[in-house]
Order: structure tokens, then sequence, then C-alpha cells
């Protein structure tokens, strides 16, 4: 069943049975974060430059994420979207500009940004050989989750992303979507304060998108921020309460959904996107048919 | 539970008790996670998803160590029927464990260190660059002390039948053994952390590899190089080091030694520091190259020849595969200075009669083809 829309995005289309699910799962002993001010954002990013040897993939970017906010990151490919979230990930190491996450310095307080993050990344990094059981032991562990509370979390991520019966097959045997779950879960065992998202939807059904997207929406609820870096753009519509758009290193917008609209004159975000990264040197789509021509030749 | 199993089961709790635990504190490392790692990379292993590193591959790492097992049993037996004196043995026995631990050693580092596929999985989990570098080289251990124990178990039982040998030698021969194993890894270990903290991330691969052929380079230069080169290089070097002879020999030790544990212990900081961060740069070093657009002849030879454009598709990927995939490439490097020196060897003596009694690398002739068939035999797996 599903509410109708409210005034913030986040809750406008919640399935109210996974929220009740998620809120048992999201039953989390909360760690406080000891060197946040609850003002300060929880990510603070400025004039952030990264280089990969004598290319310049990030020039100058600086914004900020608030606490409780869901921020889609958009941008063509190439852009620099998995980039920015692997620096604050603590993977990347910026070439110059301040990164803070948490109120925690990158890259010198790389472990302890890691202990309250969550990531999902683009390209499933897992061990195959583990089973999906194994491998969300693992994460939690590593996060030094307490055994009995881990295996209740893991218990209620494994019947959510109904993969109970699968728990113990290795990952190798997972479909993509099933990995991907696992990712997911893995990412949220240890009740983070901000949680990455780096095209998160791939390869999951409809019925797990949904799920995800409920999910989103429950953990923003709860106080999390969530950076959600998607191709897909009605997704980051329904569910972003802003967006940050990053076009050949460069932050091109920042703001809520309606902001941008106004601003560029446009009714839907994929005509924003459209207006903002396609000013040049992208053929309109008539072109496409000269491809169609060359394939037959 | 049978003895064996017993014995391994104090260890274990030994080694993850608290005094174990709190050692690994003070060295920068986590415990738990520590162990967390070990855990890990040995199901990893025992699934065969963590390959090549021979620390972990309990079969691969008892079969050359059973060999050096068995010859160094046979040596010994002349070395005690013709009582060779104790010392010179010993020194011996040592040198020859160093060397051969600096060539499996430096691969299985690099090969840890430079080629971490797995730390991909674990870059955003929250382990620090100590934990995480102490736990990958850990099997580093397993290596020496199964080639040291390999190859001077026998000669330092045998030691007290030695000229001059006494009923403390086996202890003496050892330690000497395994402090020689240990210090050649941590040395080796070092080597990689001054690495990472000069040369960019995404060179480092390239770099490893060459750092791999220096013992074979060296072995090669030393056994094949035109006679009086060695002479030659040894006069220059005596003639450059005569002002240091001034000084006391204690003090010249106790100065190569300073800086030997010195630059060691700078290195292995290195590698506990944002080792991690690097992670990412190192497996994706060489993704950003560009590669040239040109079409093989050879290809084209292929398509006409073997099949068409299915048999070049394949042909070309093996091609550009062999010559870009870092694994085939690490392995390969290591037989090029011993080819070109050998090489050089046999042409140089091609005249030498097979007959005469003056050693020439044209009499191994022969055994190059054997030893070409086996090199193809390794590479076939890839």
């Amino acid at each position: 069943m599903y509410l109708e829309p409210a005034a913030n995005s986040a809750n406008s289309q919640i399935n109210w049975r996974n929220w009740r699910l998620f809120r048992v799962l999201l039953n989390y002993n909360l760690r406080p974060t000891e060197a946040m001010n609850p003002n300060q954002p929880i990510v603070d990013v400025s004039k952030l430059v990264f280089r990969y040897g004598a290319t310049e993939v990030l020039h100058e970017i600086s914004f900020s994420l608030n606490k409780g906010e869901i921020i889609g990151l958009l941008g063509p490919n190439g852009a620099g979207k998995s980039t920015t979230i692997k620096i604050l990930v603590g993977i990347l190491s910026q070439t110059s500009g301040h990164v803070a996450v948490c109120g925690l310095s990158l890259p010198e307080s790389a472990i302890s940004v890691k202990e309250r993050i969550g990531y999902v990344p683009e390209s499933a990094g897992l061990f195959e050989s583990l089973s999906g059981q194994e491998f969300l032991e693992l994460s939690g562990r590593l996060h030094d989750v307490e055994e009995e509370t881990l295996q209740s979390r893991i218990r209620g991520v494994l019947d959510r992303f109904e993969l109970t019966n699968d728990r113990l097959r290795r990952l190798e045997a997972y479909s993509k979507g099933m990995r991907q779950k696992i990712l997911i879960g893995a990412a949220l065992l240890h009740n983070p304060q901000l949680i990455l998202l780096d095209e998160p939807l791939t390869g999951l059904d409809v019925d797990a998108q949904i799920m995800v997207k409920d999910l989103i929406a429950a953990l923003a609820k709860d106080g999390k921020t969530i950076l959600y870096s998607s191709h897909i753009l009605e997704v980051v519509e329904r569910i972003c309460d802003r967006v940050l758009i990053i076009h050949k290193g460069n932050l091109i917008a920042d703001g809520s959904m309606q902001s941008l609209r106004e601003a560029t004159h446009q009714s839907t975000l994929e005509d924003v996107f459209r207006q903002l990264t396609h000013k040049e040197g992208a053929p309109p789509s008539s072109d496409m048919a000269g491809i169609i021509e060359k394939l037959r030749s | 539970m049978n003895f064996t199993e017993k014995l391994h089961a104090s260890i274990r709790i030994a080694l993850r008790g608290p005094a174990a635990s709190r050692f690994l504190r003070t060295l920068g490392i986590d415990p738990k996670r520590y162990w967390l790692l070990m855990d890990l990379f040995h199901k990893l292993s025992s699934r065969d998803e963590m390959q090549g590193q021979l620390g972990r591959q309990d079969r691969a790492l008892k079969v050359p160590a059973m060999w050096f097992f068995l010859l160094s049993g046979v040596a010994t037996l002349f070395l005690v029927l013709f009582q060779a004196p104790a010392l010179p043995v010993l020194g011996g026995f040592t040198a020859f464990t160093a060397f051969i631990l600096v060539s499996v050693l430096l691969s299985e580092t690099a090969n840890s260190l430079v080629n971490p596929e797995e730390g991909m999985a674990l870059a955003h989990q929250p382990i620090n660059g100590a934990t995480y570098t102490a736990a990958k080289l850990s099997h580093l251990l397993n290596v020496v002390i199964h080639y040291v124990l390999g190859l001077n178990l026998l000669p330092a039982l045998a030691s007290p039948l030695l000229k001059g040998g006494r009923w403390f030698s086996p202890l003496l021969h050892l330690f000497a053994a395994f402090a020689t194993g240990l210090f050649i890894a941590m040395f080796c270990c070092s080597i990689f952390g001054w690495l990472i903290r000069i040369v960019p991330a995404r060179r480092m691969k390239s770099v490893a590899q060459f750092v791999q052929a220096i013992p074979i380079l060296f072995f090669s230069i030393l056994r094949f190089s035109p006679s009086g080169t060695l002479r030659a290089v040894m006069a220059w070097s005596a003639r450059v080091l005569a002002p240091l002879a001034v000084l006391p020999l204690w003090l010249l030790l106790l100065t190569v030694f300073a800086v030997m544990v010195a630059v060691t212990i700078t290195g292995l900081r290195s590698l506990s520091g944002d080792y991690m961060i690097r992670v990412s740069s190192m497996v994706h070093g060489s993704s950003n190259i560009s590669t040239r657009e040109r079409r093989s002849l050879l290809g084209e030879l292929v398509r006409r020849l073997f099949g068409g454009q299915v048999s070049r598709a394949g042909f070309d990927y093996m091609r550009r595969m062999m010559l870009r995939d870092w694994q085939l490439r690490r392995q390969m490097l290591q037989f090029l200075p011993m080819s070109f020196f050998v090489a050089i060897g046999i042409i140089g003596g091609i005249r030498v009669s097979p007959f005469s009694r003056s050693f020439s690398a044209v009499h191994l002739l022969p055994h190059f083809f054997g030893a070409f068939l086996f090199v193809l035999c390794m590479f076939l797996q890839y």
C-alpha cells in the first residue's frame, strides 16, 4: 500500500510494510559520532581537486551534505561521480582541497571515516568463494559489531532481501541482483551515519528496486544521510531531496529538484540534465539514425 | 582430538591470546581485524580463490622444501664424509639460503603487495595499513620456515660431526639461518615499502617487475659475464672503498648493520602508513594508459591461414594479454636476463671443444632445450 505524496519527496512513496521491517532492522545501538557538532554538515567538500597522473578528473568542486538528506549525484559517464564517492569513502586521496566526513578530515582520518559510513560500490567487490552469510559476517565483524547483534541483523537483512534460503551458497553462484543485495546489506550492518550508494539498483529486479527505494527513504527518515549516484533519473527525481550534477569534473548544479526546474525552466529532471550537460558535442537523437545506416552497410 | 590437533589448538589459543594481542598493538596492528583477515585469506586460499601466494599453498610450499631437504641431506653426507670445517659450512648454507629466499620472497612480496586484487573488496573497510599489510605478509613467514628447515635442518643436525663442530653447533646453525631468513623477509618488504613511498602508484607494477628480476640478473652477471669482468668490478670497488680501510672493521660492520636496520624499519613503516589508499591506484595502475591503433600483420596471416576472423580474434586477444597481463610479464621477465647471458655465453664459447676440460656455457646447450620446454609448460597454464 502506498501513501499519497507528502511534502518531503523522500517519504512520498514508502511502502509502510517495508518501513516497519526496516525499523526493526535499523534498531541499532547507536554510537555517537564524537567529532560531530549537530549543526555541522555530515560531508564538507571544499575546492576538491583530483588527478589521475597528469589528467585532472575533478576541478575544485565544493559542496556539503546535511544530516537526513538524500542527495542524488548525477553526471554523464566519466564525469567524476565514482571518483568523488571513492574520495569520500577514503579509498582515494584527493590531490588538493579539503574533505571532511562526519567532522573528520580525509585522508588523515580515513579509518575513523570508514567506521562511520556504508558504501555500496559500483562494481561488486566480493569474495566469490564466500557464502552470502560469510560475507555479511566478515563485513560486520570488520566493523566490530557485537556478535549477537550482528547475527540478528544478518537474519533481518537476509530475510528482507529474500536470501535466507541462499545464504549458504557461494557468492559465485549468486545472480547479479543477489550480489547487489548482499553488498547493500553489508553496507548497513554497522549502522552507518552516511551511506554512499554507487549505482545500487544495477541488476536488481523490479521488486528489489522498489524495496531498495523504500529502504533509502526509511534510512533518511532514521536520520541517515544518503548520497545516491545513479543514471536512472526517474528514481533520483522521485527519492532525492537534492541533486548534484557533475559534468567533466565540474559541479555544474547543486540544488533541490524544484530550484533546478525553476532555474532551467524545465519540467523534468531528464530535461534539466539534458540542458545542463548536452550543451555541446553530444549528438541529437535524430543523428542515431546515421548509426543504423552504418551498421547496415 | 589427537596430539597434532591439540598442538595446533594450543598454538592458536596462544597466538590469539592477550599477550600476542598486546604485542601486535605495539606494532600498530589491530589484533581483532588481523585475525579476521588471516582467517579470510586462509579460507580464500583453501577454496582456490586467492592464488599465486606460495606461503598459503600447502603443497606448492612443501614440495620444494622436501627437495631442498633431500639435496641438503646428500650434500651433508659428503661434507661429513670429507670432514669439512663446520664454520665455512654454516656460512655456505646460510648464504645459499639467503640467495634462495631473496629470489622467492621478492617475488612473493611483489605479488602480495603490488597486485592486491582482494584489496579492492577491503579498501572501504576500516582496516589500517599496518593490519592489512601484516595479514598480507604473514604468509612470508611460512615460506621462511619451510625453506630454512628444508635447506638447513640436516646440515645443522650433522654439524657436530664436522671438523671443529661443537655440541651447540646445530642451535647456532638454525639460529643463523632463521635470523637471516627473517631479516631477508623484512628487507624484501621494506624494499617495496620504499618503492611505494617513492614510485607513483600507477607505475608500481612495472617497477616491481624489474625489482623481482634483480637476483636473477645478479646471478646471471656473476655466472655468465665474460671472464675478468667480475675481477675488474671487484678491483674497482676495492679502489673506491679503500679510504674506508682506515676505520676499524667492527665500526664498519656496525655502520653497515645500522644502515640496513634503518632502511628496513623506514621501509616497513611506509607499508603501514597509507598503503590501503594506494591499493586502488595500484590495482588500476595501467587502466588509464591508451593503446596504439594498429592492425597486426601476424593477425592478418592467422586470419588467412587458420580459419578467418574468429581465429584472428583469438590470436589477437592472446597476443595482447601476453603483453599486458601483469602476472605473465612478471614471470617472463625473470627469465630474460638469464636467457640473455646464456646466449652470450654460448656465442662466446661456440668454438670450445665438447671434450675440453674447461667449462663453457656451450656444454649446457642440450639442457637448454629441456629448460625451454619446462618454461613453456609453466606458461601454458595461462
